[in-house]
Parts: C-alpha cells; structure tokens; sequence
C-alpha cells in the first residue's frame, strides 16, 4: 500500500483570466520537489491532487485507485483521499491543543488512547512533545511549523503535499526542517510533493524535481538535470506573495 | 399582576431562540454559500427587520390562519391552531429574532478561515464533523452574540405577537403586551416595574454581546 505512484494529469483553466493550467507528471515514494516562479501554477495543482478545487479535465490516481476522472465523473471527496496537506499558512486549529491537532486525522476507528498515543508519537518526532498541552496562539514560527508537519504525519497520510511551508522559517532553520522531513518522508516511504520556489531547498531536499512555468512541465527528471542554471534562478528565487489557492475558483466541498 | 406577563416572556423567548437560533445557524451556513436564489432568501430572511409588525402579522394570519391550509393541516394534527395560542406567540417571537440570528451567524460563518475547514476535510473530517469540530466551534462566539440580541429581541415583541397570538392573559400577554394594558388601566406601577425590568434585561445582553464581539474582533 505505501509504495503506490501518484499519476497525475490535470488541466485548470481559470474562468476569470487567462491562467491555464495543464501539467501531467507521475510523483513515485519520495520526496519530488514541485518546482517554480509565483503563479506558475504549483498551488492549483496541489489543491486539485487533494480534491479542494475540480480540474476541468484530467485524471488523478494513486496506484489502481482512481480519485479523479473527468471522463468517468469519478470525484474522490477530500476525506476519502487522505491526502496530508500542509498549507503555506499551516491552518492549525487554533481553537485545540498541539496533541488534538495532531489527534485529528488519526483513524476514528482508533479508541481515544491509541489515537492521543499516536499524536503524542509524531509531535515527539518533530520534537515539539512539549507543546502537546498547548494551543497554537502561543506557538512561535518554527513551533507551529513542527506541529503542521506532526499532524499531517500522525494521519499516515497515503500522499503529503507541503506548500511552501518552510517560507516563514529562516535559513538556518530551513534546513534543520529539511533534515527531519526528509526522516519522516523515509519512514512514510509515500508520495510527497513538496512545493517551493527556494533553489537551495529543493537541493537539499528532492530526490526528483518538476519545474513547472506559467501552468505547464517544463522538465522532470533528478534536481540538477531540472533545475535552471543559476543566473536564471536568481529571478525565480526570491521571496513572493502569498498566491494561495483560495484565490483560484474551487469546488465548494461542504 | 406583572409576574406572570414576565414569565411569560421568558418562557416564550426561550423556546423562540431555541428555534431560531438553530434556523438561524442552517440559514446562516446556507447564505454563506452561492446559489440560485440567495438573493431572494436573504431578502425574506431580512425582511422583519424593516416590514411594519402588522404587514407580518397580516401574512401568518394568511398562510397559517384558522382557514388556511397549513392552519388547518396544523390543528388537525395537534388539535390546537396556532393563531391566537401560545404557538402563535412563540412563532411571532422567532420572527423577530431570525434576521439578527442568521445574519449573525452568516457573519460568523464566513469569517472563519476557510482553509482551516478544508485543512479538517484533508485529515479524513466528512463535511459534518469539519462543520462540527472546526467551523462551528470557531464561529460560536458571533452565533453566541446574534443568539443573545435574538432572544432580546424575541422577549420584546409587540406588534407581530398582538396580530397573531392577540392579548389573552396568561396565554398569549407578554410583558411588551403587559404593559400596554397596564398603561391603558392605568396600573403605573406594574408598567414601570416591567419597563425597568425589560430595559435592564435589554442593556446586559447589549452589554454580554459587545463583550464577545469585541474579543472576537481582535483582541
């Protein structure tokens, strides 16, 4: 079960202006770094693989198991996917403790115990144990970070997406996370597609790239043979606006 | 001689808020979202707000009155008609509290982050328990608040009640009905007292609203 593919072939196109998007990639076991400038496409994506918005077009799977096909009208609810999503913003409950954020994707068929034991285990891994009582308005930047990244593990999630969520983190910390992540994303051995725009965290991080540019593939392959050469990099790596997915027109899931 | 108008009252109120409260919840989830006719059903939804107590009355009288369908449909099954009764009154007071429940509510709903609730349908929540766990409890302070003005508004009804529920002591006379009678018996007294209470009562729910709004704002 956990070394199933994610294919995907997505096609968006926005209403409103002239954003298209249509990209077909296959994410294997492992980290892929999703690659490129603001606006190129990278958070649409994300949103239509985890079922927040409808491609118009397309097919998503992962292995045999179809979440979406417009051909078939197949349209896996966003609950049924288990995909783990970890927004640029972190969207942490703030209305609940570390431990019952971490707790609330853990298999409701778990007893109360086992589903607290399991929360306790992942904030342990991101080292944040401590903060198990507290809620996330006192948490700072890295802490909050950590307890993102122990509630999308906790779930054994079948796919991780993480949308830029190292952005808010400095350098030095930056690559202290990349480090764990990378742990974690061993152990999970599932598809994790992680979005940035930061060259040097894709290095360090990717085992594979997708560079994608205004809504397209430009290339996949390893992060040397994906990455642009530096002088062009240095446009694409800088800090951008917040371009999230809300913004795009989405399927309302309630 | 004014216990009972009071009581009333509060019974009354109590189970109008109950009702609209919850109606007002549904309606208020309901027009945070699009769809045809939204338009249309905040507008009726609005409408006591600004329609003369006795242009409302007039339609309950019309659709759920003695000779109506619906009035009939209801009396048939319960052996009571729902004009001039204590049904009448509490329907007359969920009147007047809908529009500010829902549309607190709606303010509520939709100011909560809607990535958090979409956060809680990628972690396995169907649409049911992320509306339960997640949306609703970080909008309960607004609902709490419009819950609040609506059961102050409900406890102080006049027009809509005497139209559709009449004046009968201790079945359908409420304080705000109480008073008038007091007023017109010249009993002064009973008036001042049951004024002095209704304007206190009105004032701490003001004061508790402000109080939660006001956190809920930002601090």
């Amino acid at each position: 079960m956990a070394s199933d593919t994610l294919t995907i072939s997505v096609q968006v196109t926005h209403s409103g202006g002239g954003f298209h998007l249509d990209a077909t990639f296959d994410v294997p076991p492992g980290i892929t770094v999703l690659f490129g400038p603001s606006g190129s496409g990278k958070s649409t994506l994300l949103a239509a693989i985890a079922g927040l918005l409808r491609p118009d077009a397309g097919r998503i799977a992962l292995g045999s198991e179809v979440w979406f096909d417009a051909r078939t009208r197949t349209n896996k609810p966003i609950h049924e996917r288990r995909v783990a999503f970890v927004f640029q913003s972190l969207a942490l409950f703030p209305h609940m403790t570390a431990a019952e954020n971490a707790a609330y994707g853990v298999a409701r068929s778990l007893d109360k115990a086992e589903r607290r034991r399991r929360a306790l285990a992942s904030l342990t891994r991101f080292h944040v144990a401590h903060l198990a009582d507290r809620r996330p308005g006192t948490f700072s930047g890295g802490e909050a970070q950590r307890v993102a990244l122990a509630r999308a593990f906790a779930m054994e999630p079948r796919a991780v997406l993480l949308d830029e969520p190292f952005s808010a983190l400095d350098f030095t910390l930056r690559r202290q996370f990349i480090g764990e992540l990378r742990a974690a994303a061993h152990d999970l051995s599932v598809p994790i597609l992680h979005v940035t725009h930061h060259r040097n965290e894709a290095r360090i991080l990717g085992d594979r790239a997708i560079l994608l540019d205004r809504g397209s593939v430009r290339a996949v392959g390893s992060i040397e043979d994906v990455l642009p050469p530096a002088s062009r990099m240095d446009a694409i790596d800088e800090p951008s606006a917040d371009l999230s997915f809300a913004e795009t027109p989405m399927h309302d899931p309630l | 001689m004014f216990l009972e108008p009071l009581l009333l009252s509060f019974q009354i109120a109590i189970i109008a808020t109950s009702i609209a409260g919850a109606l007002g919840v549904a309606l208020g989830l309901l027009l945070s979202r699009r769809f045809p006719g939204r338009d249309v059903l905040d507008v009726l939804v609005t409408a006591p707000i600004v329609l003369p107590p006795t242009v409302l009355g007039y339609y309950v009288l019309v659709v759920l009155g003695r000779r109506s369908t619906l009035g009939q449909a209801f009396e048939a099954v319960t052996g009571t008609p729902i004009v001039f009764t204590r049904t009448g009154a509490v329907l007359a007071a969920i009147i007047g509290a809908l529009p500010l429940t829902t549309k607190s509510a709606r303010a509520a709903l939709e100011g909560v982050d809607r990535r958090l609730v979409l956060a809680a349908r990628t972690l396995g929540a169907g649409p049911l328990r992320a509306f339960l766990t997640v949306h609703l409890p970080l909008a309960s302070r607004g609902i709490l608040a419009g819950t609040m003005l609506g059961f102050a508004r409900s406890l102080g009804d006049f027009g809509v009640t005497l139209m559709v529920a009449g004046d009968i002591p201790g079945e359908t006379q409420t304080a705000a009905l109480a008073i008038y009678d007091a007023i017109q018996g010249q009993r002064e007294r009973d008036a001042a007292f049951m004024v002095g209470f209704l304007t206190l009562f009105a004032g701490a729910m003001l004061y508790i609203v402000a109080k939660l709004t006001g956190r809920a704002d930002g601090k």
